[in-house]
């Protein structure tokens, strides 16, 4: 969470106590159909490349500018498919409670070559859809199969 | 916790800060109308919506909002659109400052007859969509370019 000044100056004051945070998710697959998964660092589980919006933002910024910083790609064209609400109360592993809203994109155009930003996520792969099911998936990585159905 | 005391508790230890707001309103459509009330604050037209309890999904949000302003029970929402970003910026009379992420929901289907509240909205009309009032702000006037198919035209003062 280096680069979130909106969370942390948040956090500073409102303590671990849980409020509601708004972030994006993405969904990027390659010319073979395959899906870009993420594993966060600690994490044992795959996902989506994630994270939440800075003050002022529009959603769309937030996906292109999240994207670059865990993914190095740089996107081009995407569109909203989803938003989600929060499953549950969630917990940051310093404690911080939150209820997340994620906005899914499905990513249409993007460049690059992925790697794995090291701090926030450990690993980034494409993986054929029909592995994902014998994955341990997160809530996105769970959501990402049912967009792609 | 109701929303109340959510941004109460919030503002007590933020004070006015901007902070990032989620929310859910709805474009309400007969034919070529859509429902906007007059706002008790401010006394602009707006669409029926508001702000999301603490992990309340977005349609509880759009389906409790609705029928609070409106007394309306909302059939089959649909997402439309998101509307996020700077222009979304509100500073309320009593300085309070955020930015919204509004999920705007097409409602075609509905039950019940517009009453309005007394209280957030003290006026509920169709109004037509070539014909808005002025004074909408930013969230509707976006949504509602989208609607028509017309790119999101600037503030008017």
């Amino acid at each position: 969470m280096s680069r979130e000044g909106y969370v942390r100056d948040l956090r500073a004051l409102i303590g671990p106590r849980p409020v509601n945070l708004i972030g994006v998710a993405a969904l990027i697959t390659d010319p073979h159909g395959q899906l870009l998964l993420a594993r966060r660092v600690n994490a044992d589980r795959w996902g989506l490349i994630a994270g939440l919006s800075e003050l002022g933002e529009a959603l769309p910024d937030t996906l292109r500018r999240e994207v670059h910083e865990e993914s190095r790609l740089i996107v081009t064209d995407a569109r909203l498919i989803d938003l989600l609400g929060p499953a549950q109360l969630s917990e940051a592993p310093n404690g911080d409670q939150f209820y997340a809203y994620t906005a899914a994109y499905r990513v249409t155009g993007w460049h690059g070559t992925p790697q794995p930003d090291g701090h926030e996520l450990a690993d980034l792969r494409f993986f054929p859809r029909a592995d994902l099911p014998h994955l341990p998936l997160t809530r996105l990585g769970r959501a990402a199969l049912a967009w792609t159905a | 916790m109701d929303r109340v005391t959510y941004i109460r508790d919030l503002r007590a230890r933020t004070g006015p800060m901007p902070l990032i707001l989620s929310g859910a309103w709805a474009l309400i459509l007969r034919g070529d109308e859509v429902l906007l009330q007059r706002r008790g604050d401010t006394g602009g037209w707006g669409t029926p919506g508001g702000l999301c309890e603490p992990g309340e999904s977005l349609e509880d949000t759009l389906l409790r909002e609705v029928h609070e302003e409106t007394g309306l029970t909302v059939l089959d929402p649909l997402l439309f659109t998101v509307v996020s970003g700077p222009d979304t910026f509100v500073r309320l009379p009593n300085g309070d400052e955020f930015y919204q992420v509004s999920a705007v929901y097409v409602v075609r289907r509905w039950a019940g007859v517009p009453h309005a509240d007394g209280l957030e909205g003290t006026e509920l009309r169709f109004w037509p969509l070539d014909a808005l009032p002025d004074r909408l702000g930013p969230v509707d006037r976006a949504a509602l370019a989208q609607l028509s198919g017309r790119p999101s035209a600037p503030a008017t003062p």
